[in-house]
């Protein structure tokens, strides 16, 4: 049995999923922690399945660690910037390690 | 039943007042929480450090649960009220994944306060006369995808375990299998959901939902840019100095690629179309040469070599002595 993939999800979907009101979640819009990839109206907003990801990250840092939604859109993106700066290194070392003889 | 010293677990003293619990609480909990720290046992720290809190931020909690440690240090062992049992509450996967945190308190701290007597609660909790219902916990697993599996839709197989608590408050194990759909063009890290298949909901809520976490498995050969692929191609040499016709490996079969001569390490030929499928249009793969040299040489090599040396008249650290002559000018 094929389960169905989903990687687009609506606006009320999202608030589903996270289990958080609305209100909430448009602050989280406000902030930019989650931000639509499409669609003008809030009707019409499509997600990114890492959306909800994002949406639980912030939940538990506001609600766990105190901090505000300001301050964690901050924490947020430099926690991101930091994966991919880790995950470019991965990469980068893998292709030097292709001309070195020995560890990199 | 082991008894959990909340004190020791902040690092404070029994006498600490509301500002100093508060404060270690801080601490320790930027310290050790899931999402910050990549502390090896962040989880079950942070979920004791929060524990610890709930209970010696709160007037009353911290006034019972003293007069259960001054028994105890007068020699009275801890036994839990008879009928404590933790009450129906969804739990979830190994993975900390949704936004219900700390829910799950220790069996010591339910056996004092009962289940569904913190702050943490609440959301799920709707009120005394409706039947507890709340959303099934998510559940997300890492799924290594392999780079030719991403070139077109797949299908494939995907196990994983379910923890979930019973009407009866038993901790249960369910195991799962689902086939599941890959779209072609996934990137490492994206994430895919499928509804419904995480923990089962409390009560007539909904089931948690199943997050794949995609990685990409690193080839042997190929390296991912994007959607570009990069392929290094060891050279003899004379390859690079007169050109070479080379079989060269692609994801989807063997292809003929010339090499230029007088080509150089580090120089990248582009094949069009033969990197990684996107979501619009395909990706190249890139060759880098790189010259390689035999690891020995028998005397009539040596020879030629040596021949070579006198005649072909290349320096290849004029730089260096350019630079040298700069500096000695200024």
């Amino acid at each position: 049995m094929t389960e169905l993939s989903i990687m687009q999800i609506s606006f009320e979907e999202l608030c589903l999923s996270v289990n958080t009101s609305e209100a909430f979640m448009l602050e989280l819009l406000e902030y930019r922690i989650v931000e639509p990839m499409a669609g003008d109206i809030k009707n019409e907003w499509l997600f990114n399945v890492t959306a909800v990801n994002a949406a639980n990250k912030a939940l538990r840092l506001h609600r766990d660690l105190a901090i505000d939604l300001a301050d964690i859109a901050l924490l947020l993106n430099l926690l991101e910037e930091n994966e991919q700066l880790r995950l470019e290194n991965e990469r980068l070392k893998k292709r030097l390690s292709r001309f070195l003889i020995g560890s990199v | 039943m082991e008894f959990k010293d909340y004190y020791a677990i902040l690092g404070v003293e029994p006498a600490a007042d509301d500002k100093a619990i508060k404060t270690a609480y801080r601490k320790l909990a930027r310290q050790y929480h899931p999402d910050v720290s990549k502390h090896p046992q962040a989880e079950a720290k942070f979920k004791e450090v929060a524990e610890a809190y709930e209970v010696l931020h709160d007037t009353a909690k911290r006034a019972e649960y003293d007069e259960l440690r001054q028994a105890r240090s007068r020699g009275q062992q801890y036994e839990p009220p008879p009928g404590w049992q933790q009450s129906a509450r969804s739990g979830g996967s190994a993975q900390y994944n949704s936004g219900q945190s700390s829910q799950d308190f220790s069996d010591f701290f339910s056996s004092i306060f009962g289940a569904g007597s913190s702050r943490f609660n609440q959301r799920g909790f709707q009120d005394e006369e409706e039947p507890f219902r709340q959303k099934g916990r998510d559940a997300e697993i890492e799924l290594p995808v392999f780079l030719e599996d991403t070139l077109s839709d797949t299908s494939k197989p995907v196990e994983y375990v379910l923890q979930h608590y019973d009407h009866q408050g038993q901790l249960k194990e369910i195991k799962k299998t689902l086939k599941v759909k890959i779209p072609a063009g996934v990137t490492d890290g994206e994430r895919i959901r499928l509804k419904g298949q995480g923990a089962p909901g409390v009560g007539d809520a909904p089931n948690g939902d199943l997050y794949l976490h995609i990685r990409l498995v690193p080839h042997p050969l190929f390296d991912v840019e994007g959607h570009n692929l990069i392929i290094t191609v060891p050279l003899a040499p004379w390859e690079a100095a007169l050109g070479q016709k080379i079989t060269l490996p692609t994801l989807t079969g063997k292809i003929q690629l010339s090499i230029p001569p007088n080509s150089q390490s580090g120089q990248r030929l582009r094949i069009k179309g033969k990197g990684l499928t996107g979501k619009s249009g395909s990706g190249d793969l890139f060759a880098v040469l790189k010259i390689v040299m035999p690891d020995r040489s028998d005397e009539m090599v040596k020879q030629l070599w040596t021949q070579l040396s006198e005649k072909a008249a290349f320096y290849p650290r004029a730089e260096w002595d350019k630079e040298r002559n700069k500096e000695r000018s200024t």
